[in-house]
């Protein structure tokens, strides 16, 4: 086990720079997500810290020491695939087993460690089992196991859980986090989920077209977003751009004035004459049907019924607003076509640096 | 509902030829009426054949073991080293499919003769003084078998290859093996299906082939294969012929069951 750093990773394929100097620390027994969309180099990233991509600058390093130089089956790596990757023609037991023995480790040894970490997994029952006879759970139970048998220095998780249905992803989300929680190693977690990233994460990495967006535990990233891509990306948010006009401190609204006309929002931290973003997640956001000092009135266009909650798209003047309330009550649901106010408190406003 | 008229074809065109022979085999060259086993006899009881069964049976070996060690490498560079080339390679190594049969013996005939190409090339580089005296060898047979069967065990293992997904490999080198011991571990044994079925379509047809022994083999060529074409077309000896076809037909099942009998040690 081993604190992971990244120091301006760059890799290029021809002319294109796919990663563009990432720089990043996992700390020991940490698990850190790296969280982008589809095509940003995060299987880019995780391939040059296995060793699978050579850098084209910049350098990993396991515990201060370099690794340019060390060949994959030298690192000490856990890696599990999205395809899981299990050796088809070998039991269950002969797969864990294989990267022991690679290692020159005595038959008991390795047959103690791969029982151990098999009841870890709560797969010791299906020992002599090939992979074509599991279930797509029990398939990434046993690459899991495979992976931290050999006690790797980092495990690699690239899109590992995205094949499995939604329900048995949750449960072997909160799986993952138990085994990884027993073995403490650090790991890299390589997703396009960012609900996924949220549960499981001690540090969300987000990336996007190559470079790092925002660095922060799931709270950070999702609370403080620091540009508007990581707001839209984790999650949804409605976002209020404009030139402050006025901005009152004491009733805590900033008024923003843009192409569709003037807009006072529940804010803070403005600066009369700037230029203001401002993001606002959906469920920070109340509705009411009596008028409120600083709410915004608008009309319900849209609304979407997902029983715990109520997506509702309200218009205010120009300006479209999704905002999500909790069905806490049978009746009084809002309605389509509802005359609505619309308020949050002014620090659910986060300013974005433009 | 369709299968009736396709049974009726197979019997018509194969099945029922197959009996006439097969009734053959039974009657006595020299006209005796009734069934014999005097043409079954007299393959097992003559040294001459059975020692020509084991000739016959040693080239197949040798042919499917040189095609093996050809094929394999050939296919593995194709499905895992190669991006762009790889079509070009692949059509150059199945031309000698479309090629016809005796076009391409008697391309090797031209070739391997005293001097032919490969005399003038091997003399002006000095490896080989006067003539080859390879051709009318078991050598030039071996050679005309190779280039006619390879292909297709280079197809079945490129297949197998080419399915085999990529991060098996990487997953062996992750968890600390060597490339010798990811290819000895993984990549062999998965694609061990290919190696077979390639085995089968290399080694079952050589037991019955007479173009190449015979023409680039001359005397030195003779197999059961050759003795059978002679049966029919220079001695007219039918029913003798007839009974060694269909112990070349047994031989043929025998090693297609045991080989398929074999795969399936290997089958996922
Ligand atoms: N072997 C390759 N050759 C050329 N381009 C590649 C190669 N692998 C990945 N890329 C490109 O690099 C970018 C990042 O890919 P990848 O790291 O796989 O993204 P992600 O895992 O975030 O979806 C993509 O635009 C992809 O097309
Ligand atoms: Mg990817």
């Amino acid at each position: 086990m081993s604190t992971v750093v990244l120091k301006g990773l760059v890799k290029k394929y021809g002319q294109n720079t796919v990663v563009k100097g990432i720089d990043l620390t996992a700390e020991d027994g940490k698990l850190v997500s790296i969280l982008g969309p589809s095509g940003c180099g995060k299987t880019t990233t995780l391939r040059m810290i296995a060793g699978f991509e050579k850098t084209d600058g910049g350098e990993v390093y396991f515990d201060d020491k370099p690794m340019g130089k060390v060949p994959v089956n030298k690192r000490n790596i856990g890696m599990v695939f999205q395809s899981y990757a299990l050796f088809p023609h070998m039991t269950v037991f002969d797969n864990i087993a294989y990267g022991l023995c690679q290692r020159k480790i005595k038959p008991d040894e390795i047959n103690k460690r791969v029982e151990e970490i098999m009841k870890l997994v709560h797969m010791e029952e299906y020992s002599k089992r090939k992979p074509k006879e599991l279930s797509g759970g029990q398939q990434q139970r046993v690459a899991l196991a495979r992976a931290l048998v050999i006690k790797p220095d980092v495990l690699l998780l690239d899109e590992c859980l995205s094949a499995l249905d939604k329900k048995l992803r949750v449960e072997m989300q909160v799986e993952l986090r138990r085994i990884l929680e027993e073995t403490g190693v650090t790991t890299f977690f390589v997703t396009h989920d960012q609900e996924e990233a949220m549960t499981l994460s001690d540090k969300i990495v987000v990336m996007n077209n190559g470079a790092i967006e925002q660095v922060g535990t799931p709270y950070e990233v999702y609370e403080k977003p620091n540009s508007r891509f990581v707001a839209g990306f984790l999650g949804k948010a409605n976002f209020f751009e404009g030139k402050v006009t006025n901005v009152n401190s004491d009733e805590k609204y900033v008024v923003l004035e843009n192409e569709k006309g003037t807009v006072a929002i529940p804010a803070e931290k403005a600066k009369i004459g700037e230029n203001a973003l401002y993001a606002v997640r959906p469920e920070k956001m109340r509705i009411s049907k009596e008028p409120k000092t600083g709410a915004l009135k608008g009309t319900i266009e849209h609304i979407t019924y997902s029983g715990n909650i109520s997506t509702c798209n309200i218009n205010c003047g120009g300006e479209s607003i999704l905002c999500e309330v909790t069905n806490d009550m049978i009746s009084e649901r809002p309605q389509r076509g509802d005359k609505v106010f619309v308020t949050w408190d002014s620090a659910s406003s986060v300013k974005i640096e433009v | 509902m369709l299968t009736w008229p396709a049974m009726a074809v197979l019997f018509v065109f194969a099945i029922f030829p197959l009996l006439i022979m097969f009734v053959d085999s039974f009657k006595s060259d020299s006209g005796a009426a009734g069934i014999v086993f005097t043409n079954y006899a007299r393959f097992f009881s003559k040294s001459t054949y059975l020692k020509l069964t084991g000739r016959t049976v040693f080239n197949s070996v040798l042919v499917t073991v040189i095609s093996l060690l050809i094929s394999y490498p050939l296919a593995y560079i194709m499905a895992k080293k190669l991006k762009g080339m790889k079509n070009i390679i692949m059509v150059l190594i199945i031309i000698p499919f479309f090629t016809n049969q005796l076009v391409r013996v008697y391309s090797w005939l031209i070739f391997l003769q005293d001097g032919g190409i490969l005399q003038s090339i091997l003399n002006s580089v000095g490896l080989v003084h006067g003539s080859l005296g390879i051709l009318y060898t078991k050598a030039a047979v071996i050679i005309g078998l190779v280039h006619a069967f390879f292909p297709y065990m280079v197809i079945t293992i490129y297949m197998a290859l080419e399915r085999m997904d990529n991060s098996l490999i990487e997953a062996s080198t992750c968890l600390g093996a060597s490339t010798f011991t990811t290819f000895r571990k993984v990549i062999f044994p998965i694609s061990m299906p290919g190696v077979i079925s390639g085995i089968m379509i290399v080694f079952v047809p050589c037991l019955g082939t007479f173009v190449e022994p015979r023409i680039l083999g001359g005397v030195n060529g003779t197999v059961i294969g050759t003795v059978i074409e002679d049966q029919f077309f220079e001695i007219y000896g039918w029913n003798f012929g007839a009974a060694i076809a269909f112990i070349l037909l047994a031989m043929v099942l025998l090693s297609m069951a045991a080989i398929s009998k074999w795969g399936k040690r290997y089958e996922e």
